[in-house]
């Protein structure tokens, strides 16, 4: 059996100090595409916030089979917020928000690492197909090009979890093409990836898995095709909890 | 009266040649300082700051002790009020906030009314540099350059946690340390602001070139270069002005960085409006 790359053992999931999941277990593995689904308001950012350890939550959570204490997987996810959330208004450069992915890891601060930093930031525009926008200003990408750069922020870091918050929300055709293609990629390179998402049509043809949080305690996770039919009430699924 | 009067002649004076280098420190902290404050949303806790550490240096000064560290200790009072206030009492921060600097300052004010030396508290508000001497001096430069090593050293992280706080919190980086050395770091720009221009207008030295950095659409990274060339021209066309026309020196800085504010501003619309180039540009 492979061993699972992140598992979620009776978790509890908090925002703020509200309880938004009860006794949740899931586990992820290597490569796969997940999709979260759910109405508004169910829980979606708030599981990814967990699983990329920025919003409390009690249980076990596994990177690898080792516990995931405080954060302690961090520099392996590669988390991609809603675009809204993120303050475009500032004069950055699209290498310099790049360049931001890199903050927290102490291992690359400072001159002697300079090289490395800037390569590793071009390898992530190059790899999201945004080389060309490196010295754009963000205040003057489409939705798309906005969406890239946050992708490459993330990939900075060369994860192997990618979770991302709604990432096609607002593009056009030829963008949400852009972007799928590239978790495709990511995918198929084994990088786990997890997005929430609003966009069925999009999960049922592109995601192998989905996990539809129906309330705080009953999450249905299976294949996309079965866990849709489920969400219309229409097909037999596997339950967790 | 020759340029040679107005730009040289008074740095014969060693009052001058002290107001120099006071203003030239408080010219290149308080911009990057206030550059940082403008774009983590701290403006209104940096003017608050610039009120509440009035009855530490009063203090400061009553026993005779360095007022940096009573203006410290003030702002760490300031920080802890608005701390309980929305923590414990759950009130909206910028009510705390106005609520914490404003009875600071009424406390300030009436130490202030305590003191024999009337003219130090106006000193205090508004900036007396020519009255600075060389331990004045040396204290403020040993300030400024911790603050400026701090700012530095945090600069990847700051610029993370600005674009994007839960981001830069997925990937390790504590914002709320990050914004408590920050606020830190404006409190110690008040105080060294407070013997070039006064408390209460180091917030215009500190704001209005980062303002104007924005305004003329400059790039985050040159931005804080051109924050303090700013910084350092309104501070040093300030003493001069101060000195040859007998008005205050911080109300005659602000005022300076206001006039650069505003011209750049209209040179904005001049350029947009295709005035200077003859092509229209849409701003995004």
């Amino acid at each position: 059996m492979t061993q699972a790359l992140l598992e979620g053992h009776d978790l509890d999931v908090y925002r703020g100090e509200r309880l938004v999941l009860s006794k949740i277990s899931l586990n992820f593995n290597k490569g796969e595409k997940v999709a979260v689904i759910g109405r508004n308001g169910a829980g979606k950012t708030t599981l990814l916030m967990a699983l990329a350890g920025i919003t409390k939550y009690e249980g076990n959570l596994f990177y690898q089979s080792k516990p995931c204490h405080h954060g302690e997987h961090r520099q392996q996810i590669g988390y991609v917020p809603q675009r809204s959330q993120v303050r475009w208004d500032l004069p950055l450069q699209v290498i310099d928000v790049v360049a931001s992915g890199m903050a927290g890891n102490p291992h690359l601060q400072g001159r002697a690492h300079r090289k490395e930093r800037e390569e590793q930031q071009y390898r992530a525009l190059l790899e999201v197909g945004a080389l060309p926008l490196a010295r754009r200003m963000i205040n003057s990408l489409s939705g798309g090009q906005a969406q890239r750069v946050l992708i490459a922020r993330s990939l900075v870091s060369n994860p192997d979890i990618l979770l991302l918050d709604e990432p096609l929300s607002g593009l056009d055709v030829h963008a949400l093409d852009q972007v799928i293609q590239l978790l495709h990629k990511k995918s198929q390179e084994g990088t786990l990836v997890v997005a929430a998402m609003h966009e069925l049509d999009i999960v049922r043809s592109y995601f192998q898995r989905a996990i539809y949080i129906e309330s705080q305690t009953k999450v249905i996770d299976g294949s996309s095709e079965i866990v849709l039919q489920n969400h219309f009430n229409t097909a037999k699924v596997k339950t967790i909890s | 009266m020759s340029p040679l009067d107005f730009f040289i002649s008074p740095f014969e004076y060693s009052f001058m040649r002290n107001a120099l280098c006071i203003v030239l420190i408080a010219g290149i902290l308080a911009p990057i300082t206030g550059f940082w404050a403008l774009n983590r949303r701290m403006v209104y806790l940096m003017d608050a700051m610039s009120h509440s550490v009035l009855p530490g240096v009063i203090l400061a000064a009553m026993f005779g002790v360095s007022y940096l560290s009573g203006g410290l200790i003030a702002a760490l009072v300031l920080t802890i009020i608005v701390f309980y206030l929305t923590k414990k009492g759950r009130a909206p921060e910028d009510g705390a906030i106005g609520v914490g600097s404003q009875s600071l300052f009424a406390l300030g004010v009436i130490l202030a009314s305590q003191s024999s030396e009337h003219r130090s508290f106006i000193h205090i508000l508004f900036g007396n540099p020519f009255a600075s001497n060389s331990s004045d001096i040396a204290l403020m430069l040993i300030t400024a350059v911790i603050t400026l090593l701090l700012i530095i050293s945090l600069q990847s992280k700051l610029i993370a946690a600005t674009f994007d706080h839960e981001h830069a919190e997925a990937i390790g980086v504590k914002v709320i340390r990050i914004d408590l050395v920050l606020i830190l770091a404006l409190a110690a720009t008040t105080v060294v602001g407070l013997s070039s221009v006064g408390v209460l207008m180091t917030v215009s030295l500190a704001v209005t070139p980062a303002v104007t950095m924005r305004v003329l659409q400059i790039s985050f990274m040159k931005a804080r270069y051109g924050a303090v060339l700013m910084g350092i021209l309104a501070g040093t066309f300030g003493i001069l002005l101060s000195y040859h026309l007998g008005i205050p020196v911080g109300p005659t800085v602000a005022l300076l960085c206001l006039a650069i504010l505003s011209i750049s501003v209209l040179y904005m619309q001049a350029r947009d409006a295709g005035i200077l180039t003859n092509k229209k540009v849409i701003s995004p």
